[in-house]
């Protein structure tokens, strides 16, 4: 045992063994300020009416002549909505009432672009409205507690999505933490970060560079260090989407203060033969997902960890003659967490005879959901961040 | 990278192509290009973790070199440059900012002595970024 491995040790000792009692009272305030979200992005544009079914419902049929569920595989829910066939895997957490189901999501006149509408959900802004910074960006910027480092939100990709970026703050984006961290330790980078002055850090762009380099290298070396305590043996499923979401649990489960995490899962713009990829897809969300909660669960953190699951636009009611679908609108988001207020399925189902050109009108803001995670999960003001009052929703 | 634009709009300007990775990812890439991935520098004072750095990296030279498979001239490329060039001329020329007189001593020290190290120092800067 080395010097730096016995300070390590016993710094641990110490705080387990020695928590004076005074501070008891304090746990608990505690574990609130450990709440993290974890924000699944299913990019593309997932079609809401083939996952979450309305299989009693004859007009869906009408619509979907050759891409419908049948009513026999839906994995029924209610009396009216049930979960595409593959995913299966979430029937179980469904029962457990860890999962809310909120239809007809979406926001006034919608974009059918996916850029567009992937923007106005990152931006939270109106769809008539351009804005450069995104919703967790400026909860970043709100000074909550901590929120100077870039680690506070991690996107586990290559590169950081306008939500993750704020007018002062940004989150960072890491896939591979020993790689950046590799990257940031390089010996020349180090003795040129040692030689820089007020004037560069003060020249714009400049400034800039040297700024992101720096918080890069600190967040690098706290994310390595911290996570790389704790090995995670836990079986996931051997897909992209379930390792990124393994790295999160490892993250979490070695005490990361970490708030936000941010995974996206593409390839759900299905204007082509939806019906197999979207099988695919569903199915790698749901495992992965599942493996995840039970990852969380098994080292006692799912408590601290509400998820989101949110698409750009759902798709059109009535399916193309390619088997497809075509861009759409409102559609439905997903909420897990272990102590849901309301839990289930969150509101009435799409009234599909009651369409707006063919797409399905929404009933609730996206807004409002992130309106509801702002203030009763991560307890801080949505309006400064949202720069509107939106409905609060009853899920948490 | 450069093909996996953020959404089909492609990439938007400014500093939007800068955050945490794609920043350690630019500064990286041409000594990867150049050299392997190595870029030649004696570390000041006895930093073991540098060391360390520089040891994996020169270990993993020939690995990096035959994966991005570039071929440099060299001979070509130092040719081009007078016999009498200064070390800081090379510097100024290079590099559009004005950099301080700690990052230049530590570039034209004499224990820098090749000049094909000074240009891969050189273009692994952060204010080569702003060319």
């Amino acid at each position: 045992m080395d010097r730096r491995q016995f300070i390590k040790r016993s710094g641990l000792a110490s705080s387990v063994f020695f928590v004076p009692s005074f501070l008891k009272p304090f746990e608990k305030y505690y574990s609130e300020n450990n709440r993290n979200i974890v924000i699944i992005q299913l990019s593309g544009g997932n079609d809401g009416l083939n996952t979450i079914v309305p299989y009693d419902n004859d007009l869906y049929y009408q619509q979907r002549k050759s891409i419908a569920i049948a009513k026999e595989n839906v994995i029924k829910l209610n009396d009216e909505q049930g979960f595409h066939p593959s995913m299966t895997a979430l029937k179980d957490l469904y029962d457990k009432g860890y999962m809310s189901i909120i239809n007809s999501v979406g926001y006034p006149n919608p974009d059918r672009s996916h850029f567009r509408s992937m923007d106005i959900w990152h931006t939270a802004t109106d769809s008539n409205q351009y804005e450069t910074t995104g919703w967790i960006g400026r909860y970043l910027d709100s000074n909550c507690a901590g929120c100077e480092h870039p680690y506070l939100a991690i996107e586990t990709d290559d590169n950081l999505s306008l939500a993750l970026k704020g007018s002062t703050k940004k989150g960072i984006a890491v896939k591979n933490v020993k790689q950046l961290y590799d990257e940031t330790r390089e010996p020349f980078f180090k003795n040129v970060l040692d030689a820089k002055d007020k004037v560069m850090l003060n020249e714009d762009n400049l400034g800039y560079l040297y700024k992101t380099m720096i918080e890069t290298s600190s967040s690098a070396s706290y994310i390595y260090e911290t996570s790389k305590q704790v090995a995670n043996t836990y079986a996931y499923p051997d897909t992209a989407f379930a390792k990124q979401l393994k790295t999160i649990a490892t993250f979490i489960n070695s005490g990361m203060q970490t708030k936000v995490y941010y995974v996206s899962l593409g390839g759900f713009d299905t204007h082509v033969n939806q019906i197999a990829t979207q099988q695919r897809l569903l199915k790698e969300y749901s495992e992965g997902v599942v493996a995840f909660i039970n990852n969380l669960k098994s080292v006692n953190k799912y408590d601290d960890t509400l998820m989101l699951t949110f698409s750009e636009f759902g798709r059109r009611v009535e399916q193309n003659a390619s088997g497809g679908t075509d861009h759409g609108t409102a559609s439905n988001v997903f909420v897990y967490g272990s102590n849901l207020k309301q839990k289930g399925i969150y509101n009435s189902m799409p009234d599909l005879s009651n369409l707006e050109e063919g797409d399905i009108k929404h009933t609730i803001d996206f807004r409002s959901v992130y309106a509801t995670v702002l203030q009763n999960w991560l307890g801080v003001n949505n309006t400064s961040i949202l720069k509107r009052d939106f409905p609060l929703l009853n899920f948490l | 990278m450069l093909f996996y634009p953020p959404n089909v709009a492609g990439w938007a300007g400014g500093k939007s192509w800068i955050d945490s990775s794609t920043l350690m990812l630019r500064l990286k890439l041409p000594s990867m290009i150049l050299n392997g991935g190595v870029i030649d520098f004696e570390a000041q004072g006895d930093d073991p973790d540098a060391f360390k750095m520089m040891e994996m990296n020169t270990k993993n030279q020939e690995k990096v070199k035959e994966r991005v498979n570039t071929t440099i001239d060299w001979a070509a490329v130092l040719s081009a440059f007078p016999k009498d060039v200064t070390k800081s001329d090379v510097a100024d020329a290079l590099l559009q900012p004005i950099i301080n007189d700690i990052q230049k001593d530590f570039l034209v020290s004499p224990t820098n002595d090749s000049l094909k190290n000074l240009l891969v120092q050189l273009v692994s800067m952060p204010e080569y970024q702003m060319c």
